[in-house]
């Protein structure tokens, strides 16, 4: 029984269904299947497979981020009841937000939708972030990378005061900073001090895994 | 203006949708103190979500102060004589990069890549409106009205350009009316337009409503330049997106024809759709020209000017894709009458200029505007008679009917048709041929100087934002 369901719920991911996969993680829970397992052997081979699909051009940016959406339906049943001590293998914590003074979410938010579909838990804070809500994110999530993003030749320059604020709140040794945004540039990453520039949603992918020294 | 058999089921279509959407939906203003003033226009606004709606009296009123046949002049007072006839073609902007005109090397664009690059412009023949087509980067916060005072001392030509915040639109308007004459002149014959973009669907941010409000008080043109993309931030669907760009173009009419009735406003739109594959947005795609071609038709259907993105290109050199991307980004617009064709100079999905492909450009457009023509209507009297004299197996060539005509078709400055011995000998490539034309134009290039009591007036202007203004930069 326990077998059906998380091939079930693997299926929904890979299928990009967030409505079966919600009901799924609920009969899962219902029947006690063990909701780690739903986790890592039903949900992350899902998204795993879904990410092969899309690797390999089976798969566009639509069907990647349904899959997405569908494993996060399932998610948000099957967290809250992990017992204490449990806790589903990420490849690293991403905080994600889009600079003070922009507005602009879509590029950011599919940035998200990549790293989550490869492993990472990413918590978005939005846009029109301040250094200081990035800062106070970081903590509270205990993040491995930050990525600020940033779509106008003016906002550019709050990517600059991220860096200096994470020094000023001694927090910059511990945390890798991305950036990406349209008119941002491999130069301007390394001018102002960051530790990876991703030029699209894809690459930024492999530039977290390397920010973890994870194996792409 | 030519139209597809289409163009007239789309726009009736798309009106339709974009007043269903306005008037049960609306649309957002996110300043309190314009909010207030909508509401006492007669805009229906809910104060807490900054929602507003149109009403169809208000639409009626705007559509009927909206100017038509509005005309753009030089800084010298002469109309742009084919405005509105046939497509005229505008520098693109405002990345913040170039191809460094003599290493090539993709770098930061500066103060002195706008002096050129505007310089440029003003020399080629083609090129009918100019922008600073690259932000000056090493010009910090006040770049906007650095990147206006060299539009304004390197070419004579129609200009575009914006404010990047409200504080600073005094400044700029002050320096626009100088070299004219004072605002009367401007208004008379503005040879200035400015532009700002909304995020769609439906939002505008305060900086933008404020600044596109100022310029509105001092009577200057404005463009409503929607950049959607398809799949992202409007419908994956064409028709779908052009609803967007619609939506958010027509809401602004309205408040800015019941706000500042009269205002001319150019309907822009450089729109693309998003790539599954890469989430990139890809300009030199076809759906580029499609869904921009699309701003051109609701732009007739309004009666007002359209400002299009074309003559686009994904290419990082220029090569194949660059002259395939930017002639089929281009031909659309022209196909559905587009106003102005917003595009010269910039490679790589707009995110760079290159002083070679500008130079290109020029090429493009001259080959196009040839194509453009068709085969003409006129008189055939003689060349019946002529046809009759010479047959059979005739020679044209010695007719002086030849000799008359020959000129109206198209010969390239730099394309080759030279045959495989003489090119060879010549040995310079495309590329190389646009290089030394660029060094030349910039090395021997002197657009008409501004008086001097003009300059002296920019300087005082701009030293109240940058003490340190020189026109040395």
């Amino acid at each position: 029984m326990s077998e059906e369901l998380i091939g079930k719920l693997k299926q929904a991911v890979i299928d990009g269904e967030p409505e079966d996969a919600e009901i799924f993680a609920k009969q899962a829970l219902d029947q006690s299947v063990d909701p780690l397992d739903c986790i890592n052997l039903g949900l992350t081979p899902g998204i795993q497979e879904v990410g092969e699909l899309f690797s390999k051009g089976d798969y566009y940016l639509p069907e990647l981020i349904i899959g997405a959406d569908a494993m996060k339906a399932a998610l948000d049943i099957l967290e809250p009841a992990l017992v204490s001590g449990q806790e589903r293998e990420v490849v690293g914590r991403v905080v994600l937000g889009t600079v003070a003074g922009d507005l602009h979410e879509i590029g950011k938010t599919l940035v998200g939708t990549m790293l989550t579909a490869n492993g990472f838990l990413v918590t978005d804070i939005g846009v029109d972030q301040n250094s200081e809500a990035f800062v106070a994110a970081i903590k509270e999530n205990k993040a491995d990378i930050v990525g600020a993003s940033a779509l106008l030749t003016t906002t550019m320059l709050q990517q600059k005061k991220l860096i200096e604020a994470l020094e000023s709140a001694g927090i910059r040794d511990s945390v890798k900073v991305m950036i990406g945004g349209a008119p941002v540039t491999d130069l301007y990453a390394q001018e102002i001090g960051a530790d990876g520039y991703a030029e699209d949603a894809i690459s930024a992918v492999d530039i977290a895994y390397r920010l973890m020294d994870a194996p792409v | 203006m030519r139209k597809s058999h289409h163009s007239e089921t789309i726009a009736n279509l798309v009106h339709e949708s974009s007043v269903d959407i306005l008037t049960k939906v609306g649309f957002c203003v996110p300043v309190d103190k314009v909010l207030a003033r909508l509401a006492s226009a007669g805009f229906l606004v809910d104060l807490e979500s900054q929602m507003v709606r149109i009403t169809p009296d208000l639409l009626d009123s705007a559509l009927k102060t909206l100017p038509k046949d509005v005309k753009i002049y030089n800084r010298e007072g002469n109309s742009l004589a084919h405005f509105g006839i046939d497509a005229c073609f505008m520098g693109a902007g405002t990345p913040v990069n170039v191809f460094d005109l003599n290493s090539g090397e993709h770098r930061s664009s500066t103060r002195q890549d706008v002096c050129q690059l505007v310089a440029i412009q003003d020399a080629l023949p083609q090129i009918d409106i100019v922008r600073p087509t690259v932000t000056a980067t090493d010009q910090g916060e006040y770049s906007d009205l650095v990147e206006i005072t060299e539009l304004l001392r390197n070419t004579t030509k129609p200009i575009v350009h914006r404010t990047l915040s409200p504080d600073r639109v005094d400044a700029a308007a002050e320096m626009l009316f100088s070299v004219v004459g004072g605002e009367k002149a401007f208004h008379a014959k503005p040879h200035f337009a400015t532009l700002y973009c909304p995020i769609s669907p439906g939002y505008f941010t305060p900086e933008n409503v404020n600044c596109m409000l100022k310029w509105a008080e001092y009577g200057v043109p404005i463009t409503l330049l929607s950049m959607a993309m398809g799949g992202a931030s409007a419908p994956v669907t064409l028709l779908g997106e052009l609803i967007v760009i619609n939506t958010d173009i027509l809401a602004w009419i309205v408040v800015l024809q019941n706000l500042y009735p009269k205002t001319s406003l150019i309907y822009g739109s450089v729109s693309a759709v998003l790539d599954m594959k890469t989430g990139l947005l890809p300009l030199g795609a076809p759906e580029r020209g499609m869904i921009n071609s699309g701003a051109a038709i609701m732009a007739n259907y309004y009666g007002i000017h359209s400002m299009c993105g074309g003559l686009s290109t994904d290419a990082k050199e220029l090569d194949a894709q660059a002259g395939f991307e930017k002639t089929n980004t281009a031909i659309p617009l022209l196909q559905e009458g587009a106003s102005i064709i917003y595009g010269v100079g910039a490679v790589d999905a707009g995110s760079a200029i290159s002083y070679q492909q500008m130079i290109f450009d020029n090429e493009i457009i001259a080959g196009i505007r040839r194509m453009w023509d068709g085969i003409s209507v006129h008189d055939i009297k003689e060349e019946i008679e002529l046809i009759k004299a010479l047959t059979p197996r005739g020679n044209f060539l010695s007719a002086p009917h030849t000799l008359q005509n020959y000129r109206r078709h198209w010969y390239p400055e730099i394309i080759s048709r030279d045959t495989y011995d003489t090119w060879k000998e010549k040995g310079e490539t495309i590329d190389q041929i646009c290089s030394r034309k660029a060094q030349e134009i910039v090395a021997n290039h002197q657009p008409p100087p501004l008086p001097a009591s003009v300059e002296a007036e920019i300087e005082r202007i701009m030293r109240r934002f940058l003490p340190d203004f020189s026109y040395e930069g």
